[in-house]
């Protein structure tokens, strides 16, 4: 079975981030109608199929940066994906959708990667702003609210291979800069560690958010 | 903000379970009265009904924090929210309930 990478989101991951190979794609034709399922089975079905999903991502991941051969990138202990040596990379799902994206150590440090759908109901999500941080402009609330809550989750999942720290939202402040179109640039701060640069985007009902670390900078700033 | 002490804390339990419950239940019955009354897997718009399954994910239960501060006085502090979040409302129950209760 193969992943639908005609889902625009994989293509704006791709642009946001050029430095790594991005695979990935919607799988929502390897499930069958929710109609058919017991209530209490859905949520399971999801989680089954999207495991399965999310392999083969990485199989697809694993062929676009020419390691077609290496084994999947397991689970850590830790809930980390033992990558390829030499290599970073994240996975990010979201209902019927799994991306990943793999670029080689010597350009980036680290990488996180998140993708969400915008709900309604994420006007409930205030409380991830720290006091002084400014929403980014040019946005819906709703919109803005999700792009802000998308590039947290990024930059939790990209500094914790190197920090091995659990951040809160009021851990990470995001400076953002002036949109550009329907994509964002800013820099997350996170105590002591390291800056982040931080690129989102929207399409539709989505975000996407990459959150990164260059290797350059992560080599000046640890010497 | 205000600090629980052990005794307040066991009558909120209860209480707690039973908001978060409310709110799951309110979270997940309008899609699933939507996949029940026979809609098509595809929605205008080329959506698939599965996307608009309220899935217990990390974005999800993060919505859940105003019930915590309701009872317990606090936010709920997301670094206890599981990584990938959830199956069911039974299992975040059991995760995060001890998890803030102890930290309350």
């Amino acid at each position: 079975m193969h992943l639908d990478n005609s889902h625009p989101i994989v293509g704006e991951l791709q642009r946001l981030l050029p430095e790594g190979v991005v695979a990935g794609g919607s799988f929502s034709s390897w499930l069958p109608s929710p109609g058919s399922l017991p209530r209490t089975e859905r949520a399971h079905r999801l989680a089954q199929v999207q495991k399965t999903a999310t392999e083969q991502c990485l199989r697809d991941l694993l062929d676009a940066a020419g390691l077609g051969n290496g084994p999947v990138p397991p689970r850590e202990p830790d809930g980390q994906r033992g990558w390829p040596p030499g290599y970073v990379g994240s996975v990010s799902h979201k209902n019927t959708l799994v991306l990943a994206t793999l670029a080689k150590a010597s350009n980036l440090a680290s990488i996180g990667i998140d993708v969400e759908r915008i709900e309604p109901s994420d006007e409930r999500l205030g409380h991830i702003l720290t006091p002084e941080e400014r929403r980014p402009r040019g946005f819906s609330q709703l919109q803005s609210l999700a792009l802000t809550f998308s590039a947290k989750e990024a930059v939790f999942k990209a500094q914790f291979p190197t920090t091995g720290r659990t951040l809160s939202f009021e851990d990470v402040f995001i400076h953002w800069n002036d949109p550009n179109g329907s994509s964002i640039r800013g820099v997350a701060r996170c105590g002591s560690a390291h800056p982040l640069e931080v690129r989102c985007t929207l399409s539709a009902k989505w975000v996407v958010c990459v959150a990164l670390e260059n290797a350059f900078d992560f080599r000046t700033s640890s010497s | 903000m205000k600090v629980l002490n052990l005794p307040q804390l066991a009558p909120i339990r209860p209480r707690l379970e039973s908001a978060l419950r409310a709110w799951a239940e309110k979270e997940t019955s309008e899609w699933d009265a939507l996949v029940e009354g026979g809609v098509p897997n595809t929605l205008p718009g080329g959506d698939d009904l599965w996307d608009h399954m309220p899935a217990l994910d990390s974005k999800a239960v993060a919505r859940s924090s105003p019930i915590f501060q309701e009872h317990l006085g606090k936010p709920l502090d997301v670094k206890l929210i599981r990584p990938g979040g959830y199956l069911g409302v039974d299992s975040m129950i059991e995760d995060l309930v001890p998890k803030m209760l102890e930290a309350a």
